[in-house]
């Protein structure tokens, strides 16, 4: 999980909800998915929590062609 | 007599030509009229036209270098104010007005050249709603195209901290105003898209006069936003200012903070949806596990034992009915049985020899044996008589 995105892992705790939300699952599915949900809620709470935010400046790339 | 001396055309020309470029009134002229026989000669970059009012008209010509700087474009029934001096063309004989300057008349060139800028782009299709991008839902990378100096990048910087401070921001610094401005930030676009370097471009600059945000209306600029393969949201100046670059952009923020805030989703909101997801995730397992307990006791309560005993009472009633329909069928087999034999002991009992002893007779044997006749018989056998009660033990005389 720690190489999960943000994005991925708050898409997959969405789809997780509706999965138990719509109640087609097994008992032990349920549990299971259930756990998941638990450590991808926590993954994404502590990646918004602990981020301070990256700043770096584009260079141009090495193989950049000469426009001017 | 006086000789009068005797020129050519071209000595004429030359001689007017003289006298009027040596008067300073007429070296530093400002006229107005109304553009006509407007020509762009393209190979030369000099631009002819025919100035004129109601009653008169004058030609005049703007040279290549000045031509350039133009920032809108000269059309027949545009009227100008003109700065310039005045010259004689020697061929034709012709005075033309040599221009420096061109304004137009009752709207500034700046909103000129904006509004024709406008047009020409919007007929070309750039700012079709078709053309437009969506912004990633959590863009990752944020380019930034502006001043590194400016207040934009601060008020961006801060924002993009406090809304989504899991992403990253990528500062490309343009000059935002001047000459250099718009290659400039035409070149940071292109970089970005070569480099694919962002998922999403800011770019923009903090307020300023319609001169100071120029850069953004300049159709370099707009074409490069146009062809940008990443979504661009322009965030140019305040509320009020519109640029060429918000009408092409895939997005228009009236501020770069206000760029910066719906570039990325806000922390707080997420971590209220994640708790909100989190709880829905307990709750929804927890109606499972309730709904499945549930199923449980009913089996046990109710469904299972029940249908066991409305099962087993069918039986039952099904069995006692079927017994009694078997007991019915024995009785009467016995009955029949039972009758059958009284007949039969009725008979028999006709047959019993001891109902005729019962009578009076009696039954004579000898040595157990039946006697029948008097020759079964000799003087002194002794013979048995059964009667009724008894036997009696004879001698044979």
């Amino acid at each position: 999980m720690d190489n999960l995105t943000y994005e991925k892992a708050i898409k997959r705790l969405q789809e997780i909800v509706s999965l138990l939300e719509n109640g087609e699952v097994t008992l032990e599915e349920s549990i299971t998915l259930y756990e998941e949900s638990a450590k991808l809620s926590k993954y994404c709470s502590e990646l918004l929590n602990k981020a301070e935010l990256k700043i770096k400046q584009l260079t141009e790339s090495q193989n950049g062609e000469e426009d001017e | 007599m006086v000789e009068q001396s005797v020129i050519t055309v071209s000595q004429l020309n030359r001689y007017i030509k003289a006298i009027v470029e040596e008067n300073t009134v007429l070296n530093n002229v400002f006229v107005i009229g109304e553009i006509s026989n407007f020509k762009n000669h393209y190979s030369s970059g000099h631009y002819y036209m025919t100035l004129k009012d109601e009653n008169a008209a004058v030609n005049a010509v703007i040279y290549r270098a000045n031509a350039q700087k133009i920032r809108y474009d000269l059309y027949d029934g545009l009227n100008v104010l003109v700065r310039g001096r005045i010259s004689l063309y020697e061929k034709t004989g012709q005075y033309q007005i040599i221009i420096n300057d061109i304004q137009p008349q009752g709207i500034g060139e700046l909103a000129l050249a904006f509004e024709q800028l406008k047009q020409k782009l919007n007929a070309k299709g750039m700012f079709n709603q078709s053309h437009k991008k969506p912004i990633p839902e959590y863009p990752m990378r944020i380019g930034v195209v502006t001043s590194a100096t400016g207040a934009a990048v601060r008020d961006i910087t801060n924002i993009l901290s406090r809304r989504f401070p899991i992403a990253e921001m990528i500062l490309c610094p343009v000059e935002v105003q001047g000459i250099n401005a718009a290659p400039s930030i035409e070149k940071a676009i292109k970089e970005f898209n070569r480099q694919n370097a962002a998922d999403v471009l800011i770019v923009g600059r903090g307020g300023g006069s319609i001169e100071d945000l120029w850069a953004f209306n300049e159709e370099r600029v707009a074409i490069a936003v146009y062809e940008s393969e990443i979504p661009v949201i322009s965030a140019v100046g305040h509320e009020t200012d519109f640029t060429i670059c918000d009408f092409v952009a895939d997005v228009r923020a009236e501020t770069p903070s206000a760029a910066a805030e719906l570039c990325v989703p806000d922390k707080e909101n997420e971590l209220k949806n994640i708790f909100a997801l989190k709880n829905n995730a307990e709750r929804y397992l927890k109606y499972k596990l309730d709904s499945e307990k549930r199923l449980l006791s009913e089996i046990y309560e109710k469904d299972i034992l029940d249908s066991f005993f409305d099962t087993y009472n069918t039986i039952r009633m099904f069995l006692d009915l079927k017994t009694d329909e078997i007991n019915d069928a024995y009785n009467s087999y016995l009955n029949s049985k039972k009758n059958e034999l009284s007949t039969i002991l009725k008979k028999l009992e006709a047959l019993n020899p001891i109902s005729v002893i019962n009578r009076g007779f009696a039954y004579v044997q000898k040595d157990g044996k039946l006697i029948k006749k008097v020759s079964d018989v000799t003087s002194g056998d002794l013979i048995k008589l059964t009667v009724s009660d008894g036997t009696i033990d004879c001698e044979v005389k």
